[in-house]
Order: structure tokens, then C-alpha cells, then sequence
């Protein structure tokens, strides 16, 4: 079952920067995309998550809006509003811009849950803009993670973290796509965390072509599987 | 000085609530302003008011206005001429050829030279562009005060009621988007009330205790690691003993009433922060 269907979609602002693109992605899968710098990559997320709207073509998810979760970049937070952790946490329980919004409440347990899961709940009363890069983008994965995702989306995470950090981040993500079922696409830069946890690639070529499918190694781990089903394993 | 004051207390009082209010409601929109870096908004919102309010005394005194046109079109003038540069900051503002900042420019200093040259043509008894310019709340229309009092609880309404709106939209616009948080409206109703709160003081107070109270209080409480409801809070309450204190200081030491409300809460602002530091040092 696919969670994703792209069609002929073209991105971009004043004008198209990236496809068109048509593929389908299953879910629960784990993508990585990958490209060069000012390719368009964290244009295509912007579209995929609704920052952007698509110059030509569709995008269609199979779930509700509600339940995509965007990781965006440390830098794109105002940090001069002197939020502290648990303020920046609780954000994640606001939704929709009807009356009911404004009479959500956050969850306490859940936030207490999702930062134990990334190893920051001692920093709940810190101030969001004191915290290292690598641990304000550790706050926003756990953000991600309250209120039942079925997608979450995260441009460049591993730029502002340390590899023990980073792999932290991919661990986690991994468990919520196998324990939940959760799709996961993530943008790296020769992230071999991020590369080893994948298991779908979309590739964007200096000529801006996509390439979409399973992860190479991948397609031979599960030709050998299928290979020892049939032949029996001793 | 007691006796003196609340002997006079029924000519004072419209004044000094008028002050506190303002202050109370200005600096909670302050924490925003500064919080997001737009504190020249609101400067050239001030100036764009003062300008409002200058051109209605100018078209009272040239078409001899009389009764209710006459009082309300300086402060007409002055809410119209801020959403005017609220509006063109919204529509464009973000234009590349152009960009917010020399919008902004444009927008404080071309209200200014109209205030200067505008300003000498008004009868001097119906008003001195000194005292719309640098603030003189000795006198308060009760006009004034309703209509600031007014707008002050539906500007503090709205933000009780969509406060969370209000930081998700300030704090991370890209995540609050994504989140279905209705992020232009939000930041509409935000700048609205910047400006019609600035329109309405700088009538009543002036030009310069308006800029004042919007950005000091706020500039005082942003370096605490309060909490963010404590900040808005205690923002609020600097901002209205700005407000009412410096009145009290112009009465005590005869200055004028907008340079005393500026200095007092430039002293909450190094006292704030001289706490803060010894604070820090302390633990």
C-alpha cells in the first residue's frame, strides 16, 4: 500500500526547480533524499508537507493531514522569544486554526514520553535557545513525535548534530517505522546513519533528475531472502 | 506632593489610567515586537499616527470642522494611516525588489517631514507638534481614554483566548503552518492591534511614550528565564508602572510627562536586567 503518490508534480517558487515527478512510496518505508546543495530537496519537502504549492502535477497522501510531522531546521525557530523546552514542546499539541485549536491542552505524559525517547527531559525547563544545535534538534524529533504521527518529514536533521546524536535520531525514527509503522523521509548529506537506516532512496542528479526505489543493498538482501524462502535455509 | 495630587486627583485620574492601560496593553504587544525583531515598525507606526493625528487638527482648523467630525478625525486619521502601513508591509513588504525594510524607511521618515510641515499650519491652540510628537498627557479626552480602554481589552482578550496561536505563530511559522495553525491570520490580527493601539495612544499620549512603552518593557523582560506566560506578564505590569509612574514623575519633578514615562521604563529596563545578571551570577 502506498502512503504517497506523486504525479507529473513540478516544484519550485517563481519557477520549476525539480521534476516533473511521478512515483509511489509505500508506507511505513524509511526514504532518504539525497542531492546536491540548492538542488531543491528542501523545496520538494516544503511541497510534500504544504509549505509550497506544487507549480504543475499532484500530491496526494493516503493520510490525514493531521497526521504529518515536519522537522524543520533549528535555525528557521525564533529564538529570541524566551521559550523554554516544555513551551516549545507544548506546540505540538496545537492543530487547526478553528475555535477548537485554541481549546486544545498539551499532554503532559506524552511530552514527558517523547523527550525521556530522546534522552532531553531533564532540559524540559531550560530555555530552548540555550540548548546546542544538536539538542534543540533532538527537542524537535521529540516534538514530532507526540500525538500519533504516520509521517514524519525532516529536512537535514544531521547537519547541527554529532554522529552519537545522529544516530540517536535515526535509532529513534527507526523504531517509530517499525514499531508503529511510521513513514519516515529524511534529508542527508552523506549521513551513513541515515544511509544504513534507509531503505528507499530518492536521488536528485546534478541534471535534476529523480530517481526513485529501494535502497540497492536492500533489493539484494531481500533477493536473498526470497532465494533462501525458496530454497529452504538449513 | 500628595496632598497636591489627589486634591487634583479628578483632573488626573483620566491621565494616569489612560497611561496605565496603555502601558499594560503596549508592552504585551512589545514582547512580540522586539521578540521578532520589527521594533522599526513600530517606531514608523507611531510616526505614521502622529502624522494621522497632525493632518485632522490641520483639516479641522483649514474646513473649520466643529461637533463629533472634529474629535474623531485626528484619531481617525491616526488608526487609518497605521493599517495603511501595516497593510503595505503585509501586501509588500516581502517583495524582492523592494523589501520590508525600505518599506519601512519610506514609512517613518517621509510621516515625520509631513508632521514637521504640517505641524506649524494647526492653530497653537488647538495643539503643538511638540506635544503630539514627544508626549503631554497633562490632558486626556475622556474620548480617548473610553477608546483606548476599549481597544486595550480586545487586543488582551484576543490574546488570552489564542495565546498559544499567537507564540506557535511567532516561534516556528514553518512547523505552525504545516500544523493547520492559521499563521497569516494570526500574525493579521497581531499587526492590526500593533496598530490600532499605536494609533490610539499616540493621540492620547504621544508619539514617543507609544514607542516607548511598546519596546522597553519588552526589551526589559526578554533576557529572563521565566517562562513565557511570566514574560508577557511581567512585561505588562513594567509597561503599566511605566505608564502611571512617570505621570507621577512629571508632576514631581515638572518634566515633561512622554520623557518621563520613557525614562522610567528605561530604569525598570536596566534595573531588570542589572537583577538579572546578579541573579545569574549569584547561582
Amino acid at each position: 500500500m502506498s502512503i504517497l503518490q506523486l504525479n507529473q508534480l513540478e516544484v519550485g517558487y517563481q519557477s520549476t526547480i525539480l521534476g516533473p515527478i511521478t512515483l509511489e512510496v509505500p508506507a511505513a518505508s524509511f526514504v532518504l533524499i539525497e542531492g546536491p546543495n540548492g538542488i531543491g530537496k528542501s523545496t520538494l519537502l516544503k511541497t510534500l508537507i504544504g509549505l509550497a504549492r506544487p507549480r504543475a502535477g499532484t500530491c496526494a497522501w493516503q493520510v490525514d493531514a493531521s497526521r504529518l510531522r515536519f522537522v524543520p531546521q533549528t535555525r528557521t525557530l525564533d529564538v529570541l522569544l524566551p521559550a523554554t523546552v516544555k513551551d516549545v514542546m507544548e506546540t505540538g499539541f496545537q492543530r487547526g486554526g478553528g475555535w477548537a485549536s485554541f481549546r486544545s491542552r498539551p499532554d503532559p505524559d506524552q511530552i514527558r514520553r517523547a523527550l525521556e525517547s530522546v534522552g532531553m527531559f531533564g532540559l524540559k525547563k531550560h530555555l530552548f535557545r540555550e540548548l546546542s544545535e544538536g539538542q534543540k534538534q533532538l527537542i524537535l524529533l521529540a516534538r514530532a513525535l507526540l500525538a500519533d504521527p504516520a509521517v514524519i518529514l525532516l529536512d537535514e536533521p544531521a547537519a547541527s548534530m554529532d554522529p552519537e546524536r545522529e544516530k540517536l535520531a535515526v535509532d529513534i525514527l527507526k523504531r517509530e517505522q517499525a514499531e508503529r509503522g511510521c513513514t519516515i523521509f529524511m534529508i542527508a548529506h552523506g549521513s551513513e546513519a541515515s544511509r544504513e537506516a534507509a531503505d528507499h532512496l530518492l536521488k536528485i542528479s546534478r541534471d535534476r533528475q529523480t530517481t526513485f526505489g529501494p535502497k540497492p543493498g536492500r533489493v539484494h538482501a531481500e533477493n536473498m531472502a526470497q532465494k533462501e524462502e525458496k530454497c529452504g535455509t538449513p | 506632593m500628595w496632598d497636591a495630587l489627589t486634591m487634583n486627583w479628578l483632573l488626573y485620574r483620566d491621565p494616569i489610567i489612560c497611561a496605565v492601560i496603555a502601558g499594560l496593553v503596549l508592552a504585551t504587544l512589545g514582547v512580540y515586537v522586539v521578540a521578532r525583531r520589527i521594533v522599526f515598525v513600530s517606531a514608523a507606526l507611531s510616526q505614521a499616527s502622529a502624522l494621522g493625528v497632525v493632518l485632522g487638527f490641520f483639516l479641522v482648523s483649514v474646513f473649520a470642522l466643529s461637533g463629533t467630525l472634529a474629535g474623531i478625525l485626528p484619531v481617525g486619521l491616526a488608526l487609518i494611516l497605521a493599517l495603511l502601513v501595516v497593510f503595505a508591509l503585509t501586501l509588500v513588504g516581502d517583495a524582492p525588489s523592494l523589501g520590508r525594510d525600505a518599506l519601512l524607511g519610506i514609512a517613518f521618515i517621509v510621516p515625520t517631514a509631513l508632521t514637521l510641515v504640517l505641524g506649524p499650519q494647526i492653530p497653537s491652540e488647538m495643539h503643538s507638534v511638540e506635544e503630539l510628537l514627544h508626549g503631554s498627557a497633562v490632558l486626556v479626552e475622556t474620548g480617548d481614554l473610553y477608546a483606548v480602554a476599549i481597544a486595550g481589552a480586545i487586543v488582551l482578550i484576543a490574546q488570552l483566548v489564542a495565546f498559544r496561536g499567537f507564540i506557535f505563530a511567532s516561534l516556528d511559522p514553518l512547523v505552525a503552518q504545516t500544523q493547520g495553525v492559521a499563521v497569516r491570520v494570526l500574525d493579521l490580527v497581531l499587526f492590526a492591534s500593533i496598530a490600532i493601539m499605536t494609533g490610539l495612544v499616540t493621540r492620547a499620549l504621544g508619539a514617543m511614550p507609544t514607542f516607548a512603552l511598546t519596546v522597553l518593557p519588552a526589551i526589559a523582560v526578554l533576557g529572563l528565564r521565566v517562562g513565557l506566560r511570566n514574560v508577557f506578564i511581567l512585561a505588562a505590569l513594567i509597561g503599566a508602572a511605566s505608564g502611571g509612574g512617570g505621570f507621577l514623575v512629571a508632576y514631581m519633578m515638572d518634566w515633561s510627562v512622554g520623557a518621563s514615562q520613557t525614562l522610567v521604563a528605561m530604569g525598570f529596563l536596566l534595573g531588570v536586567r542589572g537583577v538579572s545578571v546578579v541573579w545569574r551570577l549569584a547561582t
